[in-house]
Parts: structure tokens; C-alpha cells; sequence
């Protein structure tokens, strides 16, 4: 079977240098592997089929509604009677790339001679809109900028704008900023390649290091309305970057962790606990073994899977188990406080056991209370705020470990401080330096 | 074995660096300070309870792998002065120290000296009276938040000197004007500002907070940032620049036009921040007569090649205003373009 | 599966007031390590958490822990036999099924169980079931649809609803579907709305627990 560099889901980009097929999303019913080798069944026609390829990339578009029943869209534009006008912003402010839509046709009626009205609250700049805004201007385009309640659209021929400086009517074809709605193919295609789907329904949550089109899982990217449409500030420079690193992967993929994580298949229950909780769709099902197993090139060796198993049958090839070795333990996530303690260069924390761990999520329960046997030991533990994980979610399965011990702790009328947690950022090494001091001195 | 010289250790100009070193080519670094970070080395992080996504994560790490890295040489407080040849063998004359020094054999050549702050070109600040009020740049404010103390200074944990209990953004200092020579919008101020705001508030609970802006931008990749977001988050906003600045014995008093009504108000407040504009980089004439490129209206820089043409590329904010995330991404992106050129191999 | 969650830690330690050297903490590798409540790594803290109260109360207790495959099998409690017959107490983990069976094998024992032992569900989220199914013996989800009145019907009602649902959730706790409302609607969805005016007569509730515990003899494999 040939191997694709990329399959396109829903609309293709048609690079003419890789070897890609174009798929539409619901004609895809499954997708197993990882990076430089993925396997989808699809179905065509009643017939199934698998295709293989290096990466997917997601690229559907939007759902794209009127705000208002009887208005159209400028999407519908075609040869309006004048006067033209284009109305944004009714609900809530416009995303950058349908104002930049909005400006261009204005722009081109007005070039054209036609009478053109632009009423917005608030108009949202990407790359070069600055730059339409000001060629709308010199067309003629009449700007003008409401305020929230008080403009009424009457019918889809007529408006009235009524502000205390100001009474304003007018009457001529009214063409609306679409609303933008997720695909509704979205929330299957999340399931399909086992991706994290945001609150509001696309596939990237809101977490800087998905920037710009990364949904988690290493080779399956997400374009166009896949994405939040707030972070769409610069869709050609991304589709350019999405398919720059494409290329340049190819010849090159390695895996990013230099251990491998393991399943014990005795001990492996099938719960799916490890699949459902992993940000990076780094596991699945090996139906020959009968256990979950761990992707190793998916993997990016965040250890949350193997503290969030139930059976404790995810370790690490090779590793031993730490000793305990002081009464007073910290653990750090590298990603956060360890990256702070480094930038506090030579400091005064040497006689702390401190450790680093890939991410909060890696934080087992035992390993935690191991810490905490005797009376005099206290364990504290550092990592990033809430939604500024490196791994997404992981840094909520570490709160729940600290959580729950905290929980037996209070219940067996231990003192609370035993065990802390606190979140702070790379950037935060002063903060770091007096948290350290204080608890140190179980001041904190 | 392919060589790469990067300018500018920048996020944009590290961002590239780290990955062309990762797959293996040799890289030069070349930065007029003596460390890498650039405009933002001085930034702070927002986040109160919850990431507020202002990108500062992404560049610790990366710092920190080009700073480790054996693969990159790194050239501190050196500047390029000469550049000839072509694609593929490009001779750089690099000045250190004030004295024309290095020359460097290079195959291909990355572009990322980034860009001026406004506080930089606008200068100085109303005088306030010490201790009951201040006057900020944005760039000053997260100068402050880098030294933040949360859990040191639970009170104040910017170490203003005072708790302040109305704060004012003013945005589009620096864009958006024909005065100051900049016609185009900077588009990451709001974001950063309604962070800023946000942050604050956290830090002192009573505090009142407003932006006054010509538009709204949208906040890069938080979830969209509206008029609605702002009035959840109980932050005021005003639709227009204020008209005067003015510096009493009772703290700063500014004088605006309300456009709902029409009439003149004024608001006092003892906390001022002043966003500011990203302007074209220092050096973006001196490359644009050097290299094949030309200047664009507002002063930065774009490619009348292709970089795989002409063998130079640029990366980061050397192209326009962007966020800290868009400075990654190009650096990236003019990386990856590299690479692909000859599979990755090191052969052309 | 079956679903069981874990006892509070104060009443645990409750149970674990008397005189004894040596206690066992045994987990069960099968529905409540599904269920996240008892397998190796619930017991693992659950000993770590036990190891400290004890330090602190100055008892001398050595806790052995283990975690074998099923509760509900002889032959896997009998790989462990000596570690069960080591200790002066065994803390189980598994659901109450095994606490009993343990029992069984091992009748000097004394047994305690950690965890509550509630219902048969599935997984509707990560840390979170739902019942399903109440094992009333005799199965009538060909004629609703799929979806179970004895189960999902607060009140097990078989011929239709009570009426005091609102907006669709049930009287009895507002997070809970109204269950005749979803027979209803799945019906609707696959054009059997009919089967609604069939009346059903009353169930043999003989089959359910209310006939006394209950005993299954598959004849194909069982003897008689």
C-alpha cells in the first residue's frame, strides 16, 4: 500500500511537492498509528478502504449563519441595490479574518462606484486589513462606528441608529457579518483521532503551545475552522508553516523522548482511562496483546498515563525506583518551576531534595506518600498554572493526586502543610525564590 | 556540513536556531546584546490563577536549548556590517567589540533583528508625584511583573510602593496615527493590555480598571477578547484616545470625549499604562540597502524573492507587528524552508 | 461493570482499630481498578496513607499489600494463598463480592471491606457511570426500546410515566433523566412508539432479589 505524506480532511491545500489525497471528514471512520504512520479506514460507497499516510491535516470550514433570520450575509453579496450596507458586530465583536472579508467587498463596490455604508463597533486588524481599511476609506466607504444597543436593523432594507448624540436612519441593501459556527463533523473527528476538543467545539484548546495549528497529537494539524476563529490572526501564514514543517519532518522523525513507556499486558485492565486522559494521542489499543500500548514516536513522555493508571501497568523501561533521601522534598515540573530555579542561577537551595518531573500529571499517589512517612517530612510541589500546560491537561492529574492525599491527610488529622501544591510560570524566579525561603522554614 | 547564520537572538532568530540545530546543521548566532532574548528578555508572566496565554512559556526553553546547544555558535554583542555573495555562499563581516572582526562563510542566512518599542523612540513621561501615582510603559509594567512576588509581597505584590485603586490603559500609542508615523495597527496591545488588566485586578482586589482604545483587537489565541469579555470581566472601556493628560498634586487627571453623548469628561486616576506600538526594527533601512528588499510603507521589511531564491529569509517581527507566538512560528517556519532544501541531509 | 467507590478514610480507619501485627491491603484487578477505586494503585495509597496513621497512633503494624486479577475466581486468591494467610487482617479492596468469597476461602480471617459496592453501569465520562442495569433476571428491553424502565425509571414503573418529571429530569433528583421520557423518545426515533399502549402485565419480580439470593446454573458447563 502506497504511503501519503499528507490526507487532507475535508479541503485539500493540493501541495504540488508532497503526495496527498483529499478525504471528506464523514466519509472517515477510523484512525490508528502515529506520526509517519497512520492508517485510516474510510468508507466509499458502501466499501471500506485503508489508506496510509505521514500526517492528516484537518481543514473543514465553518458553519456560517446570519445573525438575523431574514438578513443575508456578505456571503450571499451578489449585485445589491445601493445604497450597500455593511452591518458587523451585532452579537459580539467580529473575528479579524470576515472583517477583513467585510472590508475588501466594501472596498471593491465602492471602487466600482457604488454608495457603500460600513457600520461596526469595533474593527479587528490581521496582517494587511489595516492597510484595506484605509483603501475603503479613499473608495468612499462611509465608516461608521455604533455602539452596543444602539442600532436596529428593520427588516433587511432599513436601520436605525440612535445614540444621545445622534439619530440616524437609513434605508438599502443590508448584508450582515456571518456568525461562525464549529463543523459539525468536529466533535467526531475528535473522537476518531482521540484529540482534545475545546469548550466552544474545535479541535484545538485554548493552550499556547498549540500555536498555530497544533491539536496535540504530533502529525495531525488542524486549519481553517478546525480552530478557535480568534486565533485565526494569519490563516496563509499558517497553512505555509503547517505544510513547511510537514516537509521538513518527512526524512525526520524521530521520537522525542529517549526512554520508552510500557504497558505490562497482565496487568492491563482495558479500562481506557490511560487513552481518554493522554493530550497527546499517544495510546491504543493492541488487540493482539490484549493491553493498551504506548506509541512511542506520539509520545512525548509527559508520564501522566502512568499515574493515572488504575493498575499501575505503565512504567518506564529500564527505570528504577528513587530512594527517598531527605525529610524535605520538592518536585518540579521542568517546564515551569524548574525553568524558573534555573534562571535563578547559583541559589541557596542546594540542601533540598528537589526533583524534576516532565509534567504534574507524572506525580503517582505512592510516590508522593512516600515522601511523607515520617513526621518530620514535608513535600512540596511546584508545576504551571492551570491551562499553560506543556501537555495540556496533565497538569490537572497531578492536582488530583496532591487533592487526594491532601483529602487522607485532613482526614487522618495530619497537619495540613505536609503536602503543597503551588503554580508558577518560568518566568516567576523571585516568587520561586522566597516560596523556597518560606517553606524551607515551614513558614509558607 | 551546511552553515546557517541566524541575526538576531530574538525569539524569532532562537526559535529558528534550535531547530536548524536539531536536524543537525551548524548555526552562528548573531546578537548585539550580550544575551539572547531580545525585546522580550524583560517580560513577566500575567498568570494569576489561570494561564492567561500570553506566550511568555514558549521562551524560557527555547533560550535555554540555543544557550546549551554546542551545534550553535553564539556571537555576542556583535553586529553585521558587511554582507556579500550569493545563495549558498554568503561572506558576513561582523563587528565586535568595535572592531571589524569575525568573517563568516554562511550557505544561507536568516533575518530576525526584530523591532523598536515605541518607548524607545517617544522617550520620556508626564512627571507624577512619587508614591501616590505612576505613569507606565507597558514594556515597564512587565518589567514589574517579572519581579512579581506573589507569595513574598501578598499586598503588593508589584512593589508599587502604594496600592492603586483606579488604573487606566491607554492603547494605540504609537499606531494608528499619522503623527507618529505609524498608520498601522501593532494588533498584540489589546491582548496584552486586557492581560495586564486582568492581572491587576487579581493583585488588588478593589482596584478599577479601563481601556481606552480607537477598536478592540482580538487577543491572539485566547478565546475571543470582546466588548462582552471585558464587561464580564468588570473592566471599563472607552471608545476613543483622550484629548489631555494632565499632572495634579492629587494624582493624574485625563480628559476625553465620551462619543455616546458627545461631552467632554474627565476621570483621575493613579496608575497609568501606556501601551506601545511595535515599530519597525534599527536596523530594517541598513538591511534593506544591503540585501535585496524593500521597505513597505510603514518601514518593515518584506522579500521581493523567495528566500529558497535569493538564500536570505526573514523571521519575526523584521516583517511587521506580531505576537510572541507569530515570532516563534516564522522563526520556525524560515527553519523548516532550510531544511527541506536538501532533505534534511546536510547536502545541498 | 460493577461499580464501587471507596469509603470514606475515617470509617476505614474505624475498622481498623482492633489489636493485630500484620495487615494485608488486597486489591482487585478487574471492575473496580475499571472503576478506579481499588486497583494496585488505590491500594497502594491506601497503604502509604495507612503506614502514616499508624506511625502516628505508635502502632507496630507491618502492612503487606497485593493486587490480584479477580476477587471472584478461587484460583486467583489461591496464588496468593500464603500472603492472605500471613496477615491478621485483610483490608480488601475488591467489591463486596470478593470481600465474601475471601472470606470463603480463608474463614479464620477476618475481612474488611474499604470500598461501597453500589451498581452495574457504564462509563458516561472519565471518573464517572451510570446505572444501567439492576439485574432483575428477566429482560424486557426488546419492548422499550433499549432502554430499561426497572433501571432508569426511579420508581421501576413498567407502563408509563408518573408525570412528575420536569423538563425531562426525574422528581426524584434533577440531575437524573426522567427514564420514560428517553423510552419515549428513542420509541419515537425508531418508530415503535405503539409498543406504549401494549400493557404490560405485572413482573415476576421472582427472578429479581426479591425471590432471595440468587444462583445461576449454566447447563451447558454446570453439573444438574
Amino acid at each position: 500500500m502506497e504511503m501519503y505524506d499528507v490526507v487532507f480532511i475535508g479541503n485539500s491545500l493540493q501541495p504540488s511537492d508532497l503526495k496527498s489525497i483529499c478525504v471528506e471528514p464523514d466519509m472517515l471512520l477510523a484512525c490508528k498509528g502515529e506520526l509517519g504512520n497512520f492508517t485510516l479506514r474510510i468508507q466509499k460507497e458502501k466499501e471500506t478502504q485503508e489508506i496510509k499516510t505521514r500526517t492528516v491535516i484537518i481543514n473543514l470550514l465553518d458553519i456560517r449563519e446570519s445573525p438575523l433570520a431574514e438578513v443575508p450575509t456578505w456571503d450571499e453579496l451578489q449585485e445589491p441595490e445601493e445604497p450597500v450596507i455593511f452591518l458587523q458586530d451585532l452579537k459580539d465583536l467580529t473575528p479579524a479574518q470576515i472583517n477583513g472579508k467585510g472590508l475588501e467587498l466594501a472596498r471593491d463596490l465602492a471602487q466600482k462606484g457604488k454608495s457603500v455604508y460600513y457600520f461596526y463597533r469595533s474593527l479587528r486588524f490581521n496582517r494587511r486589513n489595516d492597510e484595506l481599511y484605509e483603501k475603503a476609506r479613499r473608495a468612499g466607504v462611509v465608516f461608521y462606528q455604533y455602539r452596543n444597543g444602539d442600532l436596529e436593523v428593520k427588516g433587511s432594507d432599513g436601520l436605525i441608529c440612535e445614540s444621545p448624540a445622534m439619530e440616524l436612519e437609513l434605508h438599502g441593501t443590508i448584508f450582515l457579518a456571518p456568525d461562525l459556527k464549529p463543523n459539525m463533523q468536529l466533535e467526531r473527528l475528535a473522537r476518531i483521532f482521540n484529540i482534545r476538543i475545546s469548550p466552544e467545539g474545535y479541535l484545538q484548546v485554548e493552550n499556547v503551545h498549540l500555536q498555530p495549528t497544533y491539536t496535540g497529537k504530533r502529525g495531525v494539524y488542524a486549519l481553517e475552522g478546525a480552530r478557535n476563529p480568534a486565533g485565526r490572526t494569519d490563516p496563509d501564514q499558517e497553512e505555509a508553516f503547517t505544510l513547511a514543517e510537514i516537509r521538513s519532518l518527512l526524512s525526520n522523525i524521530n521520537p522525542l523522548t529517549e526512554e520508552e513507556r510500557v504497558v505490562d499486558a497482565e496487568k492491563c485492565a482495558f479500562c481506557y482511562t490511560c487513552y481518554r486522559v493522554c493530550s497527546h494521542g499517544a495510546l491504543e489499543p493492541d488487540w493482539e496483546e490484549d493491553a493498551m500500548k504506548v506509541l512511542q514516536i506520539a509520545c512525548q513522555g509527559c508520564d501522566t498515563c502512568l499515574n493515572v493508571c488504575p493498575a499501575g501497568a505503565i512504567s518506564i523501561e529500564g527505570r528504577e525506583e528513587k530512594k527517598k533521601e531527605a525529610n524535605l522534598k520538592v518536585f518540579m515540573c521542568e517546564n515551569s518551576a524548574a525553568t524558573a530555579l534555573q534562571r535563578l542561577g547559583k541559589n541557596g537551595f542546594s540542601d533540598l531534595d528537589i526533583e524534576n518531573v516532565p509534567c504534574l500529571g507524572s506525580l503517582k499517589k505512592k510516590d508522593l506518600l512516600q515522601h511523607l512517612q515520617k513526621s518530620e517530612d514535608r513535600v512540596l510541589v511546584l508545576g504551571c498554572f492551570e491551562e499553560a500546560c506543556k501537555h495540556l491537561f496533565g497538569e490537572r492529574w497531578g492536582d488530583k493526586s496532591v487533592k487526594d492525599i491532601q483529602k487522607g491527610l485532613k482526614a487522618l488529622h495530619f497537619k495540613e502543610d505536609r503536602l503543597t501544591l503551588l503554580r508558577l510560570s518560568p518566568r516567576m524566579e523571585k516568587d520561586l525564590e522566597k516560596i523556597l525561603s518560606l517553606w524551607k522554614e515551614g513558614n509558607l | 556540513m551546511r552553515k546557517i547564520a541566524v541575526v538576531g537572538g530574538g525569539m524569532a532568530g532562537s526559535a529558528a536556531a534550535r531547530e536548524l540545530s536539531a536536524r543537525g546543521l551548524q548555526v552562528v548566532l548573531i546578537e548585539k546584546t550580550k544575551e539572547l532574548g531580545g525585546n522580550i528578555r524583560e517580560y513577566g508572566c500575567k498568570a494569576t490563577e489561570i494561564c492567561t496565554k500570553c506566550n511568555l512559556c514558549l521562551v524560557d526553553q527555547i533560550l535555554q536549548e540555543v544557550q546549551e546547544s554546542k551545534q550553535i555558535k553564539k556571537l555576542y554583542e556583535s553586529k553585521v556590517r558587511d554582507l556579500r555573495g550569493q545563495a549558498g555562499h554568503f561572506t558576513l563581516t561582523i563587528e565586535r567589540d568595535g572592531r571589524l572582526e569575525d568573517i563568516e562563510e554562511v550557505d544561507q542566512l536568516i533575518l530576525a533583528t526584530g523591532f523598536t518599542k515605541w518607548s524607545q523612540i517617544e522617550g520620556g513621561l508626564p512627571e507624577v508625584p512619587p508614591g501616590t501615582s505612576r505613569v507606565l510603559w507597558a514594556s515597564e509594567l512587565e518589567e514589574l511583573l517579572l519581579e512579581r512576588k506573589d507569595r513574598g509581597n501578598i499586598e503588593d505584590p508589584l512593589s508599587l510602593g502604594y496600592i492603586p485603586e483606579k488604573v487606566v490603559f491607554l492603547q494605540c500609542n504609537g499606531s494608528r496615527s499619522i503623527k507618529e508615523r505609524a498608520r498601522f495597527c501593532s494588533r498584540v496591545c489589546c491582548g496584552y493590555s486586557f492581560r495586564m488588566a486582568m492581572t491587576l485586578k487579581k493583585f488588588y482586589p478593589e482596584l478599577d480598571a479601563s481601556l481606552f482604545f480607537i477598536d478592540l483587537q482580538t487577543g491572539g489565541n485566547i478565546q475571543d477578547l470582546s466588548f462582552r469579555r471585558l464587561e464580564q470581566e468588570g473592566i471599563g472601556y472607552m471608545n476613543c484616545k483622550p484629548i489631555k493628560l494632565k499632572e495634579t498634586e492629587s494624582g493624574l487627571i485625563i480628559t476625553y470625549e465620551d462619543r455616546s453623548t458627545g461631552k467632554i469628561e474627565e476621570v483621575q486616576v493613579d496608575l497609568l499604562i501606556l501601551s506601545e506600538g511595535m515599530h519597525p526594527g534599527a536596523q530594517n533601512q541598513f538591511w534593506a540597502e544591503l540585501c535585496n528588499f524593500q521597505l513597505d510603507d510603514d518601514g518593515f521589511l518584506y522579500p521581493l524573492e523567495e528566500g529558497e531564491e535569493s538564500g536570505i529569509f526573514l523571521a519575526g517581527s523584521i516583517t511587521g507587528p506580531g505576537s510572541i507566538a507569530d515570532a516563534v512560528k516564522s522563526g520556525k517556519n524560515a527553519a523548516y524552508r532550510i531544511i527541506s532544501r536538501q532533505g534534511g541531509d546536510g547536502n545541498v | 461493570m460493577i461499580v464501587a467507590e471507596q469509603k470514606k478514610l475515617e470509617e476505614i480507619v474505624e475498622m481498623l482499630k482492633g489489636d493485630f501485627k500484620t495487615l494485608l491491603i488486597s486489591g482487585c484487578g478487574t471492575c473496580v481498578t475499571v472503576s478506579l477505586s481499588g486497583g494496585e494503585r488505590e491500594v497502594e495509597a491506601m497503604a502509604g496513607l495507612l503506614n502514616m496513621h499508624f506511625s502516628q497512633a505508635g502502632r507496630q503494624v507491618k502492612i503487606e499489600t497485593n493486587t490480584i486479577k479477580r476477587h471472584c475466581d478461587f484460583e486467583f486468591i489461591d496464588e496468593a494463598e500464603e500472603e492472605f494467610k500471613n496477615a491478621d487482617l485483610i483490608l480488601s479492596m475488591a467489591c463486596g463480592v470478593g470481600v465474601q468469597h475471601l472470606v470463603e476461602r480463608f474463614p479464620e480471617k477476618v475481612v474488611v471491606p474499604a470500598l461501597n459496592t453500589s451498581f452495574y453501569g457504564a462509563t458516561t465520562a472519565i471518573g464517572e457511570w451510570q446505572e444501567r442495569c439492576l439485574g432483575c433476571g428477566d429482560c424486557v428491553l426488546d419492548k422499550y426500546g433499549g432502554v430499561c424502565p426497572v433501571a432508569r425509571c426511579s420508581k421501576s414503573l413498567l407502563n408509563g410515566p408518573c408525570g412528575g418529571s420536569q423538563e425531562g429530569y426525574c422528581e426524584v433528583d434533577p440531575e437524573t433523566d426522567c427514564g420514560w421520557e428517553l423510552i419515549f423518545k428513542r420509541l419515537q426515533s425508531i418508530n415503535m412508539l405503539e409498543n406504549v399502549m401494549e400493557y404490560d402485565e405485572p413482573k415476576n419480580w421472582q427472578t429479581f432479589r426479591d425471590g432471595g439470593p440468587r444462583k445461576m446454573r449454566n447447563k451447558e458447563y454446570g453439573n444438574g
